[in-house]
């Protein structure tokens, strides 16, 4: 039976105390998870109830019609522009960032060198801090002349001849296109891959290494069999974190993207994407029309796409997971919680 | 005992927090309590809150800070959210007045809450078509039907015939044009479209007017300044600006054909000179295009201040009615200084028998003494 004691350090709690305390928790606990959840369903009815006349005008063809015509008297929108837009942009962004970033991350585990390896990691940290808005000036007024002038018209004549992959790169406009705001996403997602990995591929056993080593591996084979297998599911997990920031990004692609809504095969010319156009265009459509119920559809759209993604994501992991052989629950619950997505 | 008293300072410093941000909230309501012309102390004015053009923006910041002078109390918070917020807020009554560069349409006039409001015109200005091509100066001269065709994609080098016709004697580089225009709503837009309207059959038919449209070619730049950043980065550029803009931008400005044959450049007295097409009372297709006094620039604009006209506060009403009337006498004087022109006398006066409208409890609001004339 335990007594009130007074010790140096503080009192024991009774164990009534502790009862209160456990059940205590709980329910503040329990209440904030719930409150998560009603959130995002509060979201969704606001959503919802807005974009309601677009729903009912428009119904599922909205996911496949390319018009954006605000225009009163002949108002029609269609959303694939933006999808487009969204997905290509993303994917762009995923496929720089990924390889450089889970190479920086293997580089900073490779060099045992500090004098190297920590203002390298805090150099990559640092393009975390720098804010979104900052980004798109930067690709504005930097990135977005380079690429119009030399780097654009050097892809079209090389790539660009190229039977099916030059398709990507014919047309080279103006301003804006796909392709720069895929580049500048590429910047901005590059600190969270790099970050994740390094921590993934960090606890990667070191005997892993060694035995592969000692079997006569070279370094980079040690690194393709036993290390990136074993990291995999955490790459995967970092990869769709940065997916994820680059699926909302606002405000820097919408000053590089090139706000012109279009489905093409260029990744030369202009887009759109979902949070670029509601961005642009929600302050001022009004509900007189249809205008500001398209822009709240096509919001729920993106809540939708973000969704699929993060359950394609979960599962994806965890099938990446199980294909590694050896402790899959140890590997599974360290991939997951590492990636903060359970 | 360490963690009794914590707690104690955190909840004493949460406190004083509370009661400080609900003392200081309370700071700049109005002063006055007597609206009397005349007689005792002077007006001074009460808060006012107005939203709505972009284009008018500047304008009005400078009136309101020149105002502070003649009733001081008189703070006036605009916003500029574009036309068609200013229509949104005006209808949903969150702000004292709203600002618009395109009268209300018949729609927008049936979804608002009452039918006595009063719509007046406050200051001119212009849009006009601005390009960035290395060699060639400001003054390239164009007509509407080329404009519009470079606008569609149908002209697409700056050595077209058709502009070469226009400007003989003026080399010509053999570029691609490359068009910009605005991604987010705005009555620029709304004016510019409805010309280019009435300029070119395939464009009404193909685009059509409004303050935002589905552009058949070009890239978008959000506001007046992600236009000019676009034109200015982009050699062969070219994009429609409002012309306070596009003076301070530094970039080539075309002078375009007015419906008499001669080519105009815009400017502040080619632009009070299309002034003189306004009618009153104001409709929905209300607009100073086309002029047909000689001189005129063929696309100037006006904007437009909406102003319910049975008022429950007498502060704000007396507010409204003095700044308004100031702005239509004293401040048309300012206009030059940043680039818009003033409107022609006989329609600030009209606009003034607008504002004599605005009455509280049934008893009309006449301007302060000292103010209008």
């Amino acid at each position: 039976m335990e007594t009130e004691q007074t010790r140096e350090y503080g009192t024991v709690p009774t164990r009534r105390h502790r009862a209160v305390a456990d059940r205590a928790f709980r329910w503040v606990t329990l209440a904030a998870g719930l409150g998560l959840v009603v959130m995002l369903g509060l979201l969704l009815w606001v959503l919802g109830e807005g974009g309601w006349r677009a729903i009912r005008e428009f119904g599922l063809h909205f996911l496949i019609g390319r018009d954006w015509n605000p225009v009163a008297g002949r108002e029609s929108y269609g959303a694939l522009p933006f999808i487009f837009g969204t997905a290509v942009t993303s994917a762009v962004a995923m496929m720089l960032a990924v390889p450089i970033g889970v190479g920086v991350a293997l580089l900073l585990n490779e060099i045992s060198s500090g004098w190297v390896r920590n203002p390298l990691a805090v150099l990559v940290d640092l393009l975390a801090a720098i804010p979104s808005v900052v980004y798109g000036l930067w690709g504005l007024y930097v990135l977005v002349p380079i690429f119009d002038r030399d780097v654009e018209p050097a892809l079209e004549s090389t790539v660009g001849r190229i039977p099916v992959v030059g398709d990507l790169f014919r047309g080279a406009g103006n301003g804006g296109d796909l392709l720069t705001a895929g580049v500048v996403l590429a910047v901005m997602i590059l600190p969270i891959v790099t970050a994740v990995s390094r921590e993934v591929i960090a606890i990667v056993p070191g005997d892993l290494r060694e035995a592969s080593l000692a079997l006569g591996a070279t370094r980079y084979e040690a690194v393709r069999m036993a290390v990136l297998p074993y990291a995999r599911p955490g790459i995967v997990g970092a990869s769709m974190l940065g997916l994820g920031r680059a699926l909302g990004e606002t405000i820097a692609v919408a000053l590089v993207v090139g706000n012109q809504p279009r489905v093409g095969a260029s990744l030369l010319q202009g887009g759109y994407t979902i949070p670029a156009v509601i961005a642009n265009e929600f302050r001022e459509a009004t509900s007189v029309g249809l205008h500001r119920s398209a822009l709240l559809f096509l919001a729920l759209v993106l809540v939708a796409m973000a969704l699929a993604m993060a359950t394609v994501s979960r599962l994806l992991v965890r099938h990446t997971a199980r294909l590694v052989g050896g402790a899959v629950e140890v590997r599974d619950e360290a991939a997951v919680t590492t990636m903060g997505m359970a | 005992m360490a963690v009794k008293s914590k707690w104690t300072v955190v909840a004493a410093i949460s406190a004083l927090a509370i009661i400080g941000a609900a003392c200081s909230g309370k700071g700049g309501a109005s002063t006055d309590g007597t609206a009397s012309n005349g007689g005792g102390a002077p007006f001074r004015g009460a808060a006012l809150t107005g939203a709505g053009s972009t284009f008018a923006a500047p304008m009005y910041q400078l009136w309101s800070q020149s105002f502070l002078a003649v009733e001081p109390d008189a703070k006036i918070n605009y916003q500029a959210i574009g036309s068609g917020g200013g229509i949104e807020q005006f209808t949903a009554k969150t702000v004292d007045f709203g600002a618009t560069d395109v009268p209300l349409q018949r729609d927008e006039i049936s979804a608002l809450p009452t039918q006595s409001y009063i719509q007046f015109p406050t200051c001119l200005g212009a849009v006009v078509f601005a390009y960035n091509v290395k060699g060639l100066q400001s003054g390239l001269k164009l007509d509407g039907p080329t404009i519009a065709d470079i606008f569609l994609g149908k002209i697409t080098t700056w050595n077209d015939p058709a502009i070469a016709a226009q400007n003989p004697g003026v080399s010509l580089p053999d570029e691609s044009i490359k068009v910009f225009h605005r991604a987010d709503e705005s009555g620029t837009t709304a004016v510019w479209t409805q010309w280019l309207s009435e300029e070119s059959p395939e464009w009404a038919s193909k685009v059509g007017a409004d303050k935002a449209v589905q552009w058949p070619i070009g890239s978008g730049g959000n506001g007046n300044d992600g236009v000019a950043a676009g034109i200015s980065q982009t050699e062969g550029g070219v994009g429609y600006l409002s012309y306070d803009f596009a003076v301070t931008a530094d970039l080539g400005i075309a002078d375009i054909k007015a419906p008499d044959g001669s080519y105009v450049t815009p400017s502040i007295d080619s632009i009070s000179k299309a002034g003189g097409g306004l009618s009153f009372p104001i409709r929905p297709d209300t607009n100073i295009l086309n002029s047909q006094t000689p001189g005129a620039y063929p696309v100037a604009s006006t904007t437009y201040v909406l102003i319910y006209s049975d008022q429950t506060d007498r502060a704000k009403a007396q507010t409204l009615v003095d700044f308004w009337t100031w702005a239509l006498t004293a401040g048309q004087q300012q206009t030059e200084q940043i680039n818009y022109a003033p409107l022609p006398s006989s329609f600030a006066t009209s606009a003034l028998s607008e504002l004599s409208k605005i009455t509280v409890a049934g008893a009309p609001i006449t301007p302060s003494s000292g103010i209008g004339g």
